[in-house]
């Protein structure tokens, strides 16, 4: 019969539970300021935000002293267009999501994209981050997508960087 | 900040699951307010119902029938301190309920206003959600009978 149950919808979840390193606490308080910080490596000088407090490369320590404050504007260097597909993300609208190359790093976030129509997101476009509003000075649970702290990214309304600027980002990023 | 509560994140993915024809007819049941269960070939009653019977792994009969929403508690555990995503946000006890009319059991929730009234061997009975949508939670919870 047409109006049978003939799916069973569930959600998957876990719950972490993480104590926040200071490393986390700092990057916290500098989101509640709409301030994007990250730690550069003392040996490989490669940037982490939000902070790891170490370098997974090199295995040393960072700590504030290695604590800079990095553009949370950027480059829209990748991106991808979802449609979503009716039994499995019903209710859900097509929407884009991309990798932001943040300005003089070669960090690349990720986050859904505002403000802009799919068909219209290509590489190039300067992008801006959407913050996250702090709950009671902490971070809403992120759903364990994107980048902490950043809800995503906006067009800036910036001139587009050209096809060989986002080449030479790219390759950049494919150094580090 | 050293007091500061653990923050909690949460990782979690929509899943569906299509049921197949006789675990559809159970939740089609339920959203309309009934219990069935299905018969095995050697004629035990299964509820909830499964496609085939565990104990010789043949298919089961396309037999049904409708249980009330009345057991008995075969077993149960005590849950202090529920999690977010149980079916009850105040202490309650996981019950293996056997319906009357089943042969075998069912786990569900039992609400009771304090652990000392749990027993096995209690009768309890289904309270039924007013708005229900294909689901054992359209049954909220078995309450004392
Ligand atoms: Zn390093």
């Amino acid at each position: 019969m047409s109006d049978d149950v003939k799916v069973l919808n569930s959600v998957v979840s876990l719950d972490y539970e993480r104590p926040p390193t200071r490393a986390a606490r700092r990057y916290t308080e500098a989101v509640g300021e709409k301030r994007l910080i990250a730690h550069r490596c003392p040996e490989c000088e490669r940037l982490y935000t939000p902070p790891k407090g170490y370098c997974p490369v090199c295995v040393v320590l960072t700590t504030d002293e290695h604590e800079i404050e990095v553009s949370p504007e950027g480059v829209l260097v990748s991106y991808t267009v979802t449609n979503p597909d009716k039994l499995h993300q019903q209710g859900g609208k097509t929407s884009a999501r991309g990798d932001v190359m943040l300005d003089g790093t070669r960090i690349t976030l990720m986050g859904e994209l505002d403000g802009v129509e799919a068909a219209d997101v290509h590489t190039g476009m300067r992008m801006r981050a959407v913050w996250v509003e702090l709950e009671d000075g902490r971070l809403p649970s992120s759903g364990g997508w994107g980048a902490v702290g950043i809800k995503g990214w906006e067009p800036t309304g910036e001139p587009d960087a050209s096809r060989e600027e986002v080449q030479e980002l790219l390759k950049k990023a494919g150094e580090s | 900040m050293s007091d500061t509560p653990v923050p909690i994140d949460t990782v979690e993915m929509p899943y569906v699951r299509t049921l197949g024809p006789v675990i559809s007819r159970f939740f089609t049941g339920l959203r309309d307010g009934e219990i069935w269960a299905n018969k095995t070939r050697t004629g035990k009653v299964q509820c909830p119902p499964f496609e085939y019977d565990p104990y010789t792994g043949e298919s089961a009969s396309d037999d049904w029938v409708q249980l009330d929403g009345t057991g008995t508690v075969s077993s149960w555990a005590w849950v202090e301190e529920p999690l977010r995503n149980h079916l009850l946000q105040e202490p309650f006890a996981w019950c293996l309920i056997r319906l009357d009319g089943a042969d075998t059991d069912l786990v569900h929730a039992v609400r009771v206003a304090d652990k000392g009234q749990m027993a096995t061997g209690m009768r309890v009975e289904a309270r039924w959600r007013d708005e229900r949508i294909g689901h054992l939670r359209d049954i909220e919870c078995f309450e004392p009978a």
